[in-house]
């Protein structure tokens, strides 16, 4: 069959009509986002474990995705939701994981880590969406802590976003859609620099899909590059973030069931003033030093201010004060601040690979990772109206260290085996000035107000890969990482990092040009101390070890140039013990079961005013079982279809991308716990219940781009 | 290698696999031990976490209605009787319905009474909250308060 017959036969099995029709004609030119940058300092590792993806631009726009936290959905196994607001990090699902804000992933922006070990919101809090999605270039997912490079926080894996622009000039972006969502970007990236040199800056605004949903985030994102000389190259970035939403709180769906309140509306009573705000401001650099041998030398320091602060009432009025148990029912309120200064850097020296006799390579590398952070906390008690404090539950100064050494090596033996990681060794220490000790402190109960805990965290990391024939290689991973405890908590002497081990067996088979690649893993992660949601104390609350066994399967297909496919099934079980001795439960909000799918096709569809017009058309479709919300009540099954188009000449683009196609009613968080929310104002009887916060109704965005 | 090689080599590596994901499944289906004895349900996994409460009464009702703490923790509790009859304090016990020969009801110790008080009078007690989570009703015993309205004791 011709190629060009292939085409048209694929169209009309797809069902997508006249760009189809369009597309077959033309012979399809590379599109505008079809480059992919080599940036600098972009490391070449061999492959360490099964889900080792590279993700590129083309991957990431071939269905619709708003923020940068929805690009990792591009990654087999990952799910990220949709969200209108703002503010807080996206929830992650991955490997029987249902990572809140972020918490659980190691993420970096070029060299800079964004991870926050110590957040009252959850250890290792990141919101990758302080990055403006358009300059994302490429995302390295790793699934599974096996690689000597990844610091705390890779519990279930990272994510390295790698920032340019392929495509030199400037863009103007305007974005207006449901519920007055207007979105506005500009981009410079100048035609004699490189493509990882840009400004980039983003405003939006949404009134919100429902009540109390209003929010704002303005960005900007600059990135410098230069050749310093021959064999040094330094490369500057530069972020900033302020944001800042309102939130309705939950509803109950005993109330939603009976009509006493709307899925998408918010409680009368003790539901004001609920809202997220966070700023953040990141410098970052890179000093590389490439011999002409092909070793490496990279410095790469940075310094990131991020302040945080969240209102939500989860329970209703069911608090009672610690500071003066004479005071209660004034709203369950809860505030949580944390600011922090932290600065460091990550250096590396990478020998290039050397013959080592006649059937065997060897490349080495050892580095050091440093950071040192200065975190400010607090956990207070509100009155809805005024926002007056009623009660204290935390008020900490906390002083943190990570300093921690790796040595990677990366071993190829008779051209078939590759054997790669090494050790790394963290010392982790915290220092907590807590003002509430000996009294009312949530945090301490056994006192001190000054204590310190200090460890050392040893994780070996292991992969192997045995390429069997040319498309189909074999791999096994082990790996040990850790991920800092919450500090506020600890007491004096303990031991500040919860260990992660992590094994993986898989295959993968990938062609030529990338054209097919599939994976197929079994694995099983165990975690020191999972983070579970206690509504009561208004927050995540470490719980003893927890076990995710499961499999991942995955194919990104791209059979010819304007068509690319993929799709990933993810099938775990994931349980963890409670303090309480004998207890243990699934670990909640965890789809046994999760199905994504992702159909781009794009090309040149003719011209327009004599100049090349280009299209592209996405589809993206989710499918989440029902997760367990306790071990007795299950969630809702989860099916999101996105939706997308563009077309584009050489200087205008007109899109629209339309999110929860299918209309139906979606959580964006369920959990089971006991409350007393009612129409009525004062303290009314409790009872358990299911309280759910609405994910987005249909949503539909045009934008208008100008290039110039 | 031949096409027909790499064909039997994925398509054995895909049973071991999925062999070996079952196996792991089936290892975690029976994560509890069951050794006879009867460990109540732990929804959030909390326990022991010792608080202090102070409830006022008057003739029209309890101040707090709604009394939350975690399971096996150390309470002190002080009942302040403002009202102009005598008021008391009494929990009571809470149904635990199982086919497993396990208790079929749950309740909180002696200690946790309060006889009732005089008018203008206060008693401060301490006791330790039942394991069983749920939510408990507490209300006066006097002979008088058959009329006064119940409280919850919510143990999480």
């Amino acid at each position: 069959m011709s190629r060009r017959r292939l085409r048209s036969h694929a169209c009309r099995v797809l069902l997508i009509g006249e760009l189809c029709a369009l597309a077959a004609r033309a012979e399809p030119p590379p599109t505008p986002e079809a480059p992919v940058i080599e940036v600098r300092g972009l490391r070449p590792e061999s492959p360490r474990g099964v889900g080792d993806f590279r993700l590129r631009r083309e991957l990431l726009t071939a269905s619709p995705r708003q923020q940068t936290s929805e690009l990792l959905s591009a990654a087999p196994g990952f799910f990220v939701d949709h969200e209108d607001g703002e503010g807080f990090g996206n929830d992650v699902y991955l490997r029987g994981f249902d990572l809140e804000h972020g918490s659980g992933i190691e993420m970096r922006a070029g060299t800079v880590p964004l991870n926050i070990p110590t957040h009252i919101q959850g250890q290792g809090y990141a919101d990758p969406n302080l990055i403006i999605p358009e300059v994302v270039s490429q995302i390295r997912v790793l699934e599974g802590p096996y690689d000597p490079r990844q610091g705390d926080a890779a519990i279930v894996g990272s994510a390295y976003f790698d920032l340019g622009v392929p495509e030199r000039g400037g863009l103007v972006r305007g974005s207006y859609g449901s519920f007055n969502q207007r979105r506005l970007v500009g981009i410079y990236a100048p035609e004699a620099a490189g493509p990882e040199t840009f400004g980039a800056a983003s405003f939006r605004e949404t009134d919100g899909f429902g009540s109390h949903r209003a929010a704002r985030a303005g960005t900007f994102n600059a990135q410098y590059g230069v050749d310093l000389s021959e064999h040094d190259h330094l490369r500057v970035l530069a972020i900033g973030r302020s944001v800042s939403a309102a939130l309705p709180g939950v509803v109950r769906q005993d109330d939603v069931a009976a009509g006493r309140v709307g899925f998408y509306d918010s409680y009368p009573h003790y539901t004001e003033n609920q809202s997220v705000r966070a700023d953040a401001l990141i410098v970052g650099g890179e000093l590389r030093h490439q011999s002409s041998r092909g070793d490496v030398l990279s410095v790469a320091p940075f310094v990131m201010w991020t302040d945080f602060r969240a209102r939500q009432n989860y329970t209703g009025t069911l608090q009672i004060a610690r500071s003066d148990p004479t005071r209660f029912g004034l709203g369950d309120l809860f505030e949580t601040n944390n600011r922090e200064l932290a600065g460091g850097l990550t250096a590396y020296a990478r020998r290039a690979s050397r013959q080592l006799g006649s059937s065997s390579e060897l490349g080495i590398e050892p580095g050091l990772f440093l950071r040192v952070g200065r975190t400010r906390q607090s956990k207070n008690l509100l009155e809805p109206e005024d926002a007056a404090i009623w009660d204290r539950r935390l008020a900490a100064s906390l002083g943190t260290l990570d300093a921690g050494l790796y040595l990677d090596f990366d071993l190829l033996l008779w051209k078939r085996l590759r054997v790669s990681g090494g050790p790394r060794v963290d010392l982790l220490s915290v220092s907590i000035e807590d003002q509430l000790a000996n009294g009312s402190s949530a945090a301490t109960q056994s006192g001190g107000a000054e204590r310190t805990a200090t460890g050392v965290s040893i994780g070996p990391r292991l992969s192997a890969q045995l390429a069997l024939s040319q498309p189909l290689s074999v791999i096994a991973s082990y790996g040990e990482g850790y991920r800092s405890l919450d500090a506020a908590h600890l007491e004096h002497g303990a031991t500040p990092y919860s260990k992660v081990l992590s094994f993986e067996v898989g295959v993968r088979a990938r062609l030529p040009r990338e054209r097919f690649t599939s994976t197929l893993a079994v694995f099983q992660t165990r975690v020191g101390n999972e983070l579970v949601f206690v509504a009561n104390n208004g927050g995540l609350e470490s719980e003893n070890a927890s076990v995710r066994r499961g499999l991942v399967a995955s194919i990104v297909t791209k059979p010819v140039r304007w068509l690319l496919a993929s799709a990933s099934l993810s099938v775990n079980d994931a349980q963890f013990n409670t303090r309480v001795a004998g207890v243990s439960h699934h670990v909640p909000s965890v789809p046994p079961l999760l199905f994504r799918s992702d159909v781009s096709v794009r090309g040149r569809l003719g011209t327009f005013w004599q100049l090349p017009l280009h299209g592209r058309l996405g589809v993206g479709y989710t499918f989440a079982s029902a997760t367990h919300l306790s071990d007795t009540v299950r969630g809702p099954k989860v099916n999101v279809l996105n939706v997308g188009g563009e077309l584009r000449s050489r200087f205008v683009a007109l899109g629209v991308d339309v999110y929860n196609a299918l209309g139906l009613r979606i959580a964006d968080s369920s959990d089971v716990y006991v409350s007393n929310w009612s129409l009525q104002p004062g303290q009314q009887p409790a009872s358990l219940a299911t309280h759910s916060v609405a994910a987005p109704p249909t949503s539909v965005l045009g934008s208008v781009t100008v290039y110039f | 290698m031949p096409t027909s090689t790499i064909t039997s080599l994925l398509r054995h590596g895909l049973l071991l696999l999925t062999a070996s994901t079952l196996c792991l499944a089936c290892a975690s289906s029976d994560a509890r031990s069951d050794d006879g004895t009867c460990t109540p349900d732990d929804a959030d996994g909390i326990i022991s976490e010792p608080a202090t409460l102070v409830v006022t009464v008057t003739d029209s009702g309890f101040s707090p209605k709604i009394l939350t703490t975690q399971n096996t923790s150390d309470i002190t509790l002080t009942l302040q009787n403002d009202g102009t009859t005598p008021h008391g304090f009494v929990v009571d016990c809470l149904a635990t319905p199982n086919t497993d020969g396990c208790p079929l009801e749950s309740c909180f110790s002696e200690d946790s009474r309060i006889a009732p008080l005089a008018p203008g009078e206060s008693a401060t007690i301490t006791f330790e909250t039942p394991l069983v989570e749920g939510i408990y009703t507490f209300r006066s015993d006097a002979a008088a308060d058959t009329e006064l309205g119940p409280g919850q004791f919510i143990i999480q």
